[in-house]
């Protein structure tokens, strides 16, 4: 959800409506101002979170002491988990640039530039952040020709930058197309101001997925140091002289001769399968 | 003229090719890190400052993104791909970035009835086989459903047992008891909706049954006065109608001897409360016991007072009620004590007030039932001489009755016959009357 502080600039309106169109079918605008601080009280927030049953938030406001302020944040099980002051220094509206624009609702390719978004604790909290807020919903398969969009994050001194561009898929000799880039949407300068994280414990617990989520292990196969991949058979118990073997003539017993038996057929348990 | 032209369109073809190779690669000095679930791509590389200041910024940003998208889209088409509806779609792995939760994992249900019931008879889970070997059919079928292996209502041939009726109809007896058993399992997986949503159901005997008792009638009949309420009123009784009887929790009383298995957990229930810590303290028993054991140590001792004060004084001592404070139970680690006030001999002790006692002189057959047998010797409590003649009295075993009183005398009467001398007069504890006579002690 999109919200506006008590005063609010040109800018962050403008800032606001544009993110707001990046990501369309699940956000929402709110028009009306909201007279809150939420670094200081979280309870209006909350309420809205619940009303409109969203998780994230995204919070303008404009004063002497913080000009173009934006506030990203996140809720957790409608308490606030992570939030992130960020100021505009320079910005330029998706209507200043003058390009065709990629359809709404697809989902972004995301590119994160920069070690301080490895690094440094609050740009890796931000970068998080940032995934959940931009990266759309989850889908299963997706289609290449589809694949438009790509939101770009560089983090350089505090500052971050992101630019959005319209990726066109070029014919090169081989399957894989040759990207172009044409700059649409609105381009950021931020600086990176308050930050609020959850306590390390929160966050674990927000992290915690439910049995059922997590991978099935599949049964009767391991790996070895080599990293081939075993498999086990369980066989009934076999009466071992009466298995069809390759019958070697000359190990035949003759008459009167006494010669070892036959070889014993495959060990009933382990089988070797590589892959 | 032509030949080097066409050598250079070849160089020019060959240059073209090598070109378009080279531009799916990019080169970095450190690999990216890829999460093709999310679409995601992260560039560890230095950045250097100058290469973002002034005009040249969004370019070198740009080329930058470019370089990265590249490579992603490189990861991309790696995986797998399929057409649906005339576009190529490439399938996606999960996302591998731990992304917090919106909400936290929903809670565990409650276990249900059967859980519970297994988890306390350590009932495993065993799989069966799906198919069972049929001998008739000869073929596997199912174990249970449409066409199942041991279907008794499809037997062509039924022996008709010895105990039955032969004009019985088997088949359809089977069919029946098949409809009763597939209604009775309807019925209970309904309660046990309802149990899991807990919508109050009716009980036990409602179900619909052959034969109803007059018990199940009433039953019903209480039942339906529920639920006929309205605002609190409930309908009238009928003139000749009864209150329903055994409303509420009923306790189940089983067979003496035949079930071994909870006989047995009962027994090693008791072995574990008593082997357990903490004692199992029953309050109104303990307190109740410490009263019955003070009440026969102050009859006791009372007697014995009796005994001294029947030489001072024939009047009988007055309603008293001794009050004290007894400590009746502490705790072995001193947790808790228990007090209680202990009243003097109350109930057939109590002395009221014109009360006597009288010895018997002459036993006495009762005529009547509400008579007292006397018996010579027996200290009588005469409790009310309403009649001349007929006393009503107590023995000491508390039986109570009439009796003439003729029959008895006053203890009183008995000493008065002594002169001088110190005699006494004991009572056993069989509260009968054993006359010491000593000779007068000079002190």
């Amino acid at each position: 959800m999109i919200m506006k502080g008590g005063n609010t600039s040109l800018t962050v309106t403008q800032a606001l409506k544009d993110l707001y169109s990046l990501k369309k079918p699940n956000a929402v605008l709110y028009k009306k101002k909201n007279i809150t601080r939420p670094f200081e009280d979280s309870t209006s927030l909350e309420f809205f979170s619940k009303k409109t049953d969203s998780s994230l938030f995204l919070f303008g406001s404009h004063n002497k002491k913080r000009p173009n302020n934006l506030i990203f944040g996140r809720l957790f099980d409608f308490h606030v988990l992570d939030m992130i002051e960020l100021g505009i220094e320079k910005y330029v509206s998706l209507s200043d640039i003058k390009a065709s624009k990629c359809p709404e609702g697809t989902k972004p390719m995301l590119v994160f530039a920069g070690e301080a978004f490895d690094i440094d604790n609050e740009h890796k909290r931000l970068k998080s952040l940032l995934i959940d807020f931009f990266r759309g919903p989850t889908v299963p398969a997706v289609r290449l020709a589809g694949l438009e969009h790509v939101l770009n994050f560089t983090a350089l001194d505090g500052k971050i930058f992101m630019r959005s561009y319209r990726c066109l898929l070029k014919k090169s000799g081989c399957r894989t197309p040759r990207i172009e880039l044409e700059e649409i949407g609105p381009s950021f300068d931020l600086v990176l101001r308050r930050t609020h994280l959850a306590s390390d414990d929160l966050y674990k617990l927000a992290h915690r997925q439910p049995k059922a989520l997590k991978p099935k292990k599949k049964k009767n196969i391991s790996h070895d140091a080599f990293g081939t991949k075993l498999g086990r058979v369980h066989m009934q118990k076999q009466d071992l002289s009466k298995l069809h073997t390759r019958k070697m003539k000359g190990l035949r017993k003759r008459r009167g001769a006494v010669v070892d038996g036959e070889q014993g057929g495959q060990e009933p348990k382990v089988a070797k399968v590589e892959s | 003229m032509a030949a080097c032209s066409v050598e250079e369109l070849l160089a020019k073809a060959e240059q073209d090719e090598a070109e378009k190779l080279r531009s799916v690669t990019v080169h970095k000095e450190l690999d990216l890190e890829f999460d093709v679930g999310n679409l995601l791509a992260c560039d560890k590389n230095r950045i250097e400052s100058r290469d973002l200041g002034g005009q040249r910024r969004d370019d070198f940003l740009q080329s930058l993104a470019r370089d990265n998208t590249q490579l992603l889209v490189n990861e991309i088409w790696k995986q797998p791909t399929e057409r649906v509806e005339e576009a190529i779609v490439a399938k996606l792995p999960e996302p591998t970035t731990p992304l917090p939760r919106e909400k936290p994992p929903p809670k565990r249900k409650p276990p249900t009835k059967w859980e519970q019931f297994a988890k306390l008879k350590g009932i495993q889970k065993k799989k069966k086989t799906n198919l069972v070997w049929d001998e008739n059919a000869k073929e596997w079928k199912r174990r249970w459903g449409y066409q199942r292996a041991r279907d008794d209502t499809k037997d062509w041939l039924v022996e008709v047992p010895e105990t039955a009726d032969p004009n019985e109809d088997q088949f359809a007896k089977r069919v029946k008891a098949k409809k009763e058993r597939v209604a009775k399992n309807e019925l209970n997986r309904l309660r046990n909706i309802a149990r899991a949503q807990k919508i109050k159901v009716p009980g036990v005997g409602l179900t619909p049954v052959a034969q109803q008792s007059k018990d199940d009638l009433s039953r019903a009949v209480s039942v339906a006065k529920h639920s006929t309420a309205s605002v609190g009123m409930f309908q009238d009784r009928l003139p000749k109608e009864k209150p329903p009887k055994n409303t509420g929790k009923r306790r189940k009383f089983g067979p003496l001897i035949g079930d071994f298995s909870s006989e047995r957990q009962k027994q090693l229930e008791l072995l574990k409360i008593m082997d357990s810590k903490r004692p199992k303290l029953d309050i109104t028993k303990a307190v109740n016991k410490q009263m019955r054991e003070e009440d026969r140590e102050e009859a006791a001792a009372s007697a014995r007072r009796e005994r001294e004060s029947l030489e001072e004084s024939l009047a009988p001592v007055c309603k008293c009620q001794i009050f004290k404070m007894q400590r009746i139970y502490m705790h072995s680690h001193e947790h808790f004590e228990v007090f209680t006030t202990v009243l003097a001999p109350q109930g057939r002790y109590r002395y009221r007030a014109g009360a006597e006692k009288m010895v018997v002189v002459h036993s006495y057959r009762p005529h009547w039932p509400d008579e007292l047998e006397l018996s010579l010797g027996d200290v009588i409590l005469v409790l009310s001489k309403h009649e001349e003649e007929r006393w009503f009295g107590r023995r000491q075993h508390g039986q109570q009755g009439y009796f003439p009183a003729s029959c008895v005398m006053e203890l009183s009467q008995q000493k008065s016959l002594q002169t001088g001398g110190v005699g006494f007069l004991e009572l056993d504890p069989d509260w009968r009357l054993k006359v010491w006579m000593c000779q007068p002690l000079l002190i």
